[in-house]
């Protein structure tokens, strides 16, 4: 039985989830919704992207191409934008804004890279308020702020950093924000944080917006003019298959309102009940989906209207089934809205189709047929069981992953949850390994030893750790 | 250790034998698999050889896959999708309607009715898909599966640490013993 023992590091670092592109030229038209659905228009040189809704998309077209993410969009976009331009991916648009702000062009350039850290270090001090200056002019835009009291902390600021010589903010890379915002206030320390400061992924998904936009003021950026229909019926129907016949003829009707280079992700559908009451529906696709190349009565369009029609239908059961009422009202109208897509000019389609497995598309169409995701998953470089492996990613670059390879071969295919606590000590134990998490995070359990244990004829994987307690983290399946 | 349009070999002379020349394709096939034999390994070593994708549906609130032992026994977790499902013929109908997966894995659905039963051989048959059934419990001789085309029980044998796989309806082959030394 090989025994391999380890010391394992730090949390996940969260992908790089924003690009700012910005161009020495008004940046061209076509590109607004061309990477994700969600964007914000900073000036009309420079944009902010939200990869976030696309961007499993975009892995599906790097695995095709067999090209880094990174090398697809920097692709992309050197077609696209004719002029000098900086595209940088960052955790957060002010650390974009900051290379927007910068004299040089870059091209497509990672935050997280050696390259971009390097130009950062020739960031001055007046590069970065200046880019907090105009952060500071666009939020007046959108709400009122305390600006004129940041504006003297910001001078105190510059007054401070002028008597004590410093060139740079990269001088000061390790002054926490919390120091920041003790002398200088928080508007300034929430920016110092931007600028520095690694944000985790969220465990908790519905909150990852407001993690990891952490308190900057987005607005997304809408069609002038969204694709919509409007449907008032002669008489209520509750009935799907009703609602289906009427449900197609409206697509057609957005259909005909947009170009076959549009990728729909998301439907908004307003619904108004025979009670008067509204209910707005959310209709997703897992993948950008082209409406022209769905079949004869959009079946995978229709599904996925289906699924958000009948979990709403549950949802308002069980809110009546106390009630003496029927299960929901019929419907009386409705209001088709377009609200998300993808914008693909037809030179880029046509590329992405001809180098595509008909297998690969075939599982992007299904994906957006079903009512949930299927998964796929890679090994992350960690002993640590529940760190060990994440969501599917291409990426070249990373450790090679033999020993993390190695260290899976004597542990089950499927592992509990949560380990379950054991009352009494395995008694037929064989002991695979030793795994040692980062003692500096969690001093007092930072041991487990794994066993394989036969009981009652099952095979199951349990753990002693650091305090003696055993646990039962799973059965080999 | 091959893969072609009709069968899935698994380089184990004595697996491929048993199943005639390997796993084939238009074929559905259930296994009696509970947990703590550690049986699905022997499904793994056919998997591991194939370049199609598979998707693995799974029906337990309560556990994750671990993906770094599905790689450490050979697998290619580029190739191979998993969902997590209970009712996978009402909920994911669709997997079932066209080829893109071409091999499916049900990994302890709840019962199946006979029309649920009929429209997966059906399936199986016109898509010529590779359909695994996988129970959590023994499978019985007295109640059993018309469609199927092997019923098979893997027992774990403790002295051998081995999988003994016993046929519940196969005319040819009683059982067999596999072997986990030299696989891994």
């Amino acid at each position: 039985m090989n025994k391999a023992i380890s010391l394992s590091f730090h949390g996940r670092p969260a992908p790089q989830r924003f690009v700012v592109i910005h161009s020495e030229s008004p940046l061209p038209e076509e590109l607004c919704f061309l990477l994700s659905p969600q964007l914000m228009i900073w000036s009309d040189r420079c944009f902010i992207f939200d990869l976030d809704p696309s961007l499993r998309y975009w892995q599906w077209q790097s695995e095709q191409q067999n090209l880094e993410l990174f090398e697809v969009f920097d692709q992309i976009l050197n077609d696209l934008i004719k002029t000098p331009f900086t595209a940088c991916f960052c955790q957060h648009p002010f650390q974009g804004l900051l290379f927007a702000s910068y004299d040089l062009f870059l091209g497509s350039i990672l935050y997280s890279s050696s390259l971009a850290q390097n130009h950062f270090k020739d960031f001055s001090w007046d590069l970065w308020i200046s880019t907090f200056q105009s952060f500071l002019k666009k939020q007046k835009e959108f709400k009122k702020t305390d600006k004129d009291k940041t504006q003297s902390k910001l001078k105190q600021m510059q007054r401070s950093l002028e008597r004590l010589g410093s060139l740079g903010p990269n001088e000061f890379r390790h002054v926490e924000a919390s120091a920041i915002e003790r002398r200088y206030g928080q508007g300034i320390a929430q920016a110092w944080r931007w600028t520095f400061q690694e944000s985790q992924v969220s465990d908790l998904p519905l909150f990852r917006n407001y993690v990891d936009l952490d308190g900057f003021p987005w607005r997304d950026h809408k069609p002038t003019s969204p694709p919509k229909a409007r449907r008032l019926l002669d008489y209520p129907l509750s009935q799907w298959e009703a609602i289906l016949t009427l449900l197609q003829e409206d697509l057609a009707k957005v259909k005909a309102q947009i170009a076959p280079s549009i990728f729909v992700q998301k439907f908004e559908w307003h619904l108004t009940f025979y009670n008067l009451e509204k209910k707005t529906l959310e209709v997703s696709f897992r993948n950008p989906h082209n409406l022209n190349s769905d079949g004869e009565g959009f079946p995978t369009t229709c599904a996925q209207f289906y699924y958000a029609y009948d979990e709403l239908c549950q949802q308002m059961q069980s809110q009546n089934q106390d009630l003496d009422l029927p299960d929901h009202s019929p419907i009386i109208e409705w209001d088709l809205e377009l609200t998300g897509f993808l914008h693909h000019p037809e030179s880029m389609t046509a590329f992405w189709s001809s180098s595509q497995k008909e297998t690969e598309l075939s599982i992007l169409d299904l994906e957006n047929r079903l009512p949930v995701r299927l998964e796929r998953y890679q090994i992350e470089a960690d002993f640590l069981v529940h760190k060990s492996f994440k969501d599917f990613l291409k990426d070249k670059s990373g450790p090679p992953l033999t020993t993390w390879q190695l260290a899976g071969r004597h542990r089950p295919l499927f592992i509990h949850k949560k380990p379950m606590a054991m009352l009494d000590e395995p008694f037929q134990k064989q002991l695979c390994e030793k795994v040692i998490s980062p003692w500096w995070q969690s001093p007092h359990d930072y041991q487990h030893s794994y066993y394989k244990d036969f009981h009652n004829k099952q095979l199951r994987w349990v753990f002693q750790n650091s305090f003696g307690e055993w646990f039962e983290q799973a059965f080999y399946y | 250790m091959s893969e072609n349009a009709h069968t899935l070999s698994s380089g184990h002379v004595q697996a491929d034998a048993w199943f005639g020349g390997g796993l084939h394709y238009g074929k559905l096939y259930e296994f009696g698999m509970p947990k703590g034999v550690e049986a699905r390994r022997l499904l793994l070593l056919f998997f591991k050889h194939t370049r199609s994708p598979l998707l693995w549906i799974y029906n337990d609130e309560e556990r994750f896959v671990y993906p770094p032992a599905w790689s450490a026994l050979g697998m290619d977790l580029s190739q191979i999708y998993f969902v997590r499902s209970g009712l996978p013929l009402k909920e994911l109908r669709p997997v079932f309607l066209q080829k893109s997966f071409p091999i499916i894995v049900l990994d302890g659905p709840e019962k199946l009715n006979k029309g649920e039963q009929s429209f997966l051989i059906h399936q199986v048959r016109t898509q010529k898909l590779l359909v695994i059934l996988l129970r959590h419990y023994y499978l019985s001789p007295r109640t059993g599966n018309p469609f199927a085309h092997i019923r098979a029980n893997c027992v774990w044998h403790k002295p051998l640490k081995s999988i003994q796989v016993r046929a519940v309806k196969k005319a040819r082959l009683d059982s067999f013993i596999y072997s986990f030394a030299g696989d891994l």
